[in-house]
């Protein structure tokens, strides 16, 4: 949302919103090299399912581990956060333990979240519960166990 | 929001409605009137011919200093349209210029499915083939209509409001 200089807003709509973070995932400018998300097939026409990774950050539990992340852009984004899935099994309060979904309320990204965020805002949210100190003590599953 | 729209999208939206460009179509959305829904019929003798193509046009904040965005919800063969309906033409990138409107942009959408230019193409691989093979190219652009752009058969044909 932005408001003009005669105080309009104007609000963009979700597949050009959609088609804005694309390419800015594509060019990966100014972004954390970390984190990375594109379209899991390059033809969906309406950017629904994407695909996401995190490599875990330095000097924690998740450190140098690759985490698969499936994301979910509904009608109704960017209105409602998108749905966000772990493939890759990892144990963190806002991840639901039996199937690896983002419990929204537990995620400031998602609890938190308006409009002119996009997929990378919550990316980085999920990369900050990583590195929070109460999270670092957490048990953590095998590297390669997925969430089924 | 309506209160505070440019002076100027007001008018081209009342003259597009008022008087439509022959073939096209273009509506606003109702909660949106920075955004509009498409349609644009296949000129007739090119492989679009009886093919209506949905697209989706929107004017950002910057509009008329900026070119609207559009792209094609429908799927097209076309070597100027990518796999994301996404258009490549001047004058939607450097070639922009404020005394262009929404009409000329849809006339020169128009032009383009007369008109492929495999030269300067947004996908490769449909440029070769209209290069190497023009006539494979024009069968499977004629294919892909009456697949995707004939009496509704398009995805994106139930999204976008058409009028007739």
């Amino acid at each position: 949302m932005q408001t003009t200089t005669t105080g309009e807003i104007v609000i963009v709509p979700r597949n050009f919103k959609l088609l804005d973070e694309l390419e800015s995932s594509e060019k990966a400018s100014g972004n954390d090299m970390t984190l990375s998300y594109g379209l899991v097939d390059p033809e969906d026409t309406f950017l629904t399912n994407w695909q996401a990774n995190i490599i875990g950050p330095q000097n924690t539990p998740f450190d140098n581990r690759f985490y698969s992340i499936l994301v979910t852009c509904t009608d109704e984004y960017p209105s409602q956060p998108p749905l966000i899935k772990f493939v890759t099994k990892i144990n963190l309060p806002c991840v639901n333990q039996r199937d690896g979904k983002i419990i929204e309320n537990k995620l400031p990204a998602t609890k938190n979240w308006n409009r002119q965020m996009g997929i990378y805002d919550v990316l980085v949210g999920i990369k900050q519960q990583m590195s929070m100190p109460a999270n670092r003590k957490l048990p953590q599953p095998g590297e390669d166990d997925q969430f089924s | 929001m309506a209160d505070n729209l440019p002076r100027r999208i007001v008018k081209e939206t009342q003259r597009l409605i008022a008087d439509p460009v022959p073939g096209i179509s273009a509506t606003p959305y109702t909660d949106n009137l920075r955004y509009f829904g498409v349609a644009i019929e296949g000129p007739a003798e090119t492989s679009y011919a009886n093919g209506v193509f949905q697209l989706e046009l929107f004017l950002p904040s910057e509009y008329p200093m900026s070119p609207p965005k559009v792209r094609f919800l429908t799927r097209i063969y076309h070597p100027n349209v990518d796999k994301l309906g996404r258009i490549c033409l001047d004058i939607l990138k450097d070639k922009w210029s404020p005394a262009l409107q929404i009409r000329t942009v849809l006339l020169s959408i128009q032009a383009l499915l007369s008109a492929p230019n495999p030269d300067d193409p947004l996908d490769n691989d449909v440029a070769a083939v209209w290069k190497n093979d023009e006539s494979k190219a024009l069968q499977l652009a004629k294919e892909w209509t009456r697949a995707h752009a004939i009496q509704g058969g398009g995805k994106g044909a139930d999204d976008a409001i058409v009028i007739d």
